[in-house]
């Protein structure tokens, strides 16, 4: 495998920019009735906990990655073997795929319920996988530029939710533990789908110029997003009470129906729009890792598997019709998350690390 | 390859940039304030309020219709008015009396679902009909700006709680609360605020007199900024304007039957005193005789609220956040005859620019 040439590499603290952007993405829009539904209003804890998972997560594949000293890809295939190593490969360049076509869809769902009904799913998905094109040709720097600017610019939006202090009751977040830990571990489990995205570490670790000094980054950016997750949670707790919450689908958004503005009466729509920045690194990022796979196990210009997946999404984007398909798809993102990140990436560790002993014996 | 982005990105400008149907401003009828009636088990009238800008004035139209469902009233209305009628920025609905009896939760929810639709809303209840009272003319700036405004400045600046959409729905849904309204009526060419309407789950109850809005608001909401005139034994009166109260629940005994206090602060300054010497005795005197009114009055009222089954203060929220393994079943079998007891602090801060 050739090295990578520095002028393709990002300085180690733009990877804290990676790993929040692609972690802050559409589950952030309604996570709460989620994680409320098994733990009721003690689920902060689990978005605690969840953030905890995911520093011993990152840890690990850390270890992982500089073991090998190259990308997932290689990882696979030294320990299985080439055929089975480039099937696993493979499934990974599917989830990457599945992510880029969940988020697209489910903002698409956002924007027509939130703001344009008669909007035409295919327009909408073909303009975000041809701009998504545009900047993945770019190279890894300019997806991670993206990923800089989509945590700079919407970062704003977190003062709208001073305009909720006045409604919010945080006496109801007491009694604390007044549910099961059982209750609270499945909450936290529920969380994999808004906690998810820095496994694409996996794939751009090479990039990184030293690599190791931006461990500290990547732990930060972790850090960052569980505490802004659980800023919103706490807030939105408060702002609802339990059984309003379910009602809420999206309930972020349906926050900022109390927002009044002299110059917006409608607040959610500037909020959606912003959202077009929140979500496109992580469609790029995603589609970026997909095609870097694809080009690494099948050795084709990463150019052409890039097209050939846009393509691939945009279809299936089109093909989801309804919400209960747009939920089943996120519920199976979240599924396939949680085995990833908390059963694939520990065996991965603990293969390499009983490999790596015995190879030092021997 | 620059061409070839350059075009990419063109293409998506264009693509993204056509294909949404536009409001222009000007060509829709801006929907401010919609009123519900009553009309039998299958139909309820729906009565909505357009501004008409016109130099000078500004004009109100009303279109009345009647329909099974709240969606189809926004549907029929669109049958009578020649533009598109737009939601997004209604500012206040209004229930007649007899509707709010029977339940106003099937209505509400074209508002709770619909996107368009802010959740500073305000709801109030209409002794009478919301017809002939959105019929009416008021003020010189249209019944829309008229009728949200009224409200507006009564929550900030004088006796009814904070309420609107959000608020409303936020007691439904919980189970340790109960939902109110602002209750009001026409009086020739103004409308006035005659009360809290109370309800129970969505459907009301009963109504708080215009005299005890005062003391319900400072124990649901912080008051602020409110005159109240206090009678004195010696046939002498005070005005004392409000600058903040506060209220804290404190719970003993056991989850099913907790003994609560309530402790009132109010702090304000003397507005006014009819005799011409003022010390610090009197000042004493004002105090103790406020305090006094405000427990007998919050007690009376408390009582009142026990004796019809309904919490529009939270007790019950209270109570959870306190106990472990809450039931609110539990709570509620027990509360008309909880005992219920007030503290009452009244401090004035000062007396004006004179002694």
């Amino acid at each position: 495998m050739q090295a990578i040439s520095e002028r393709f590499k990002i300085s180690p603290f733009l990877v804290f920019f990676a790993v929040s952007s692609m972690q802050i993405g559409i589950g952030v829009l309604g996570y709460q009735r989620i994680i409320a539904k098994s733990a009721g209003y003690d689920a902060w804890i689990s978005v605690i906990l969840a953030g905890i998972a995911g520093h011993i997560t990152l840890w690990m594949m850390y270890s992982i990655l500089q073991k090998t000293n190259g990308s997932i890809v290689e990882t696979n295939q030294q320990i299985f073997g080439k055929l089975i190593g480039n099937i696993l490969n493979l499934l990974l360049a599917l989830y990457y795929t599945a992510l880029v076509v969940g988020v697209l869809r489910t903002y698409i769902e956002v924007v027509q319920v939130w703001m344009f009904p008669d909007l035409k799913i295919e327009v909408l998905a073909a303009a975000f996988m041809l701009l998504t094109i545009y900047i993945v040709l770019g190279g890894f720097r300019a997806v991670v530029g993206v990923c800089f600017f989509s945590i700079i610019l919407p970062s704003y939006l977190i003062l709208t939710f001073v305009y909720t202090f006045e409604y919010a009751n945080f006496r109801m977040l007491l009694p604390i533990f007044d549910h099961s830990i059982l209750d609270i571990l499945k909450a936290t489990k529920d969380m994999t789908l808004t906690i998810l995205g820095f496994e694409t570490l996996f794939i751009y670790y090479p990039f990184i110029k030293n690599a190791g000094q931006s461990k500290k980054w990547a732990h930060l950016a972790i850090l960052s997003t569980t505490l802004i997750y659980v800023v919103i949670t706490v807030i939105t707790f408060a702002f609802f009470s339990e059984k309003q919450l379910q009602k809420h689908i999206w309930a972020t958004l349906s926050m900022w129906k109390i927002v009044e503005m002299p110059f917006i009466e409608r607040f959610e729509y500037l909020g959606i729009a912003t959202w077009t920045i929140v979500i496109l690194p992580n469609i790029c990022l995603a589609a970026w890792c997909a095609s870097r796979i694809v080009k690494q196990v099948v050795n084709i210009q990463q150019k052409y598997a890039l097209i050939v997946l846009s393509v691939i999404c945009t279809v299936a984007v089109c093909l989801i019709k309804t919400r209960e398909n747009v939920n089943l798809l996120n519920d199976m993102l979240g599924y396939v998350g949680f085995y990833f990140l908390y059963g694939f990436v520990p065996f991965i560790f603990i293969l390499l690390h009983i490999i790596h002993k015995v190879r030092k014996k021997g | 390859m620059k061409k070839w982005r350059v075009l990419l990105l063109a293409s998506f400008i264009i693509i993204a940039g056509g294909c949404i149907r536009k409001s222009i401003l000007d060509d829709i009828n801006i929907l401010t304030v919609i009123g519900y009636d009553y009309i039998d088990k299958n139909s309820i009238k729906g009565t909505a309020l357009i501004p008409v800008y016109e130099t000078e004035k500004i004009l109100n139209e009303t279109f009345t219709t009647t329909s099974i469902a709240s969606q189809d009233i926004f549907e029929e209305l669109q049958h009578e008015s020649s533009d598109p009628i737009a939601q997004g920025s209604l500012e206040m609905v209004l229930y007649g009396e007899e509707l709010a009896k029977k339940g106003v939760i099937p209505i509400i929810d074209t508002l709770q679902r619909d996107s368009r639709i802010g959740t500073r809303l305000y709801l109030a209840v209409v002794n009478g009909t919301a017809n002939e009272l959105l019929k009416g003319k008021y003020g010189t700036r249209g019944n829309g700006i008229y009728l949200s405004n009224l409200i507006r400045q009564n929550i900030e600046q004088r006796d009814i709680p904070k309420t609107n959409l959000h608020k409303f729905l936020y007691a439904y849904y919980s189970d340790g609360r109960d939902p109110f309204l602002p209750y009001i009526q026409k009086e020739k060419d103004k409308v006035k605020i005659v009360g809290i309407a109370l309800f129970d789950g969505d459907r009301m109850v009963h109504y708080i007199k215009e005299s005890d809005m005062f003391y319900f608001k400072i124990l649901v909401d912080r008051y602020t900024e409110g005159t109240y005139t206090i009678q004195m034994a010696d046939n002498q009166y005070a005005a004392v304007k409000s600058i903040v109260t506060d209220r804290n629940f404190f719970f003993s005994g056991s989850k099913e039957r907790p003994n609560i206090t309530v402790d009132i602060e109010f702090r304000g300054i003397l507005h006014e005193y009819s005799q011409r010497k003022y010390n610090k005795k009197i000042k004493q005197k004002i105090e103790t005789t406020f305090e006094k009114e405000i427990v007998k009055e919050t007690s009376k009222l408390i009582k009142h609220l026990q004796s019809h089954q309904i919490d529009p203060i939270g007790f019950g929220e209270e109570a959870k956040s306190r106990y472990r393994n809450f039931s609110y079943k539990a709570f509620y079998e027990n509360y008309p005859t909880l005992d219920i007891k007030i503290n009452a602090k009244v401090t004035i801060i000062d007396s004006g620019i004179v002694d």
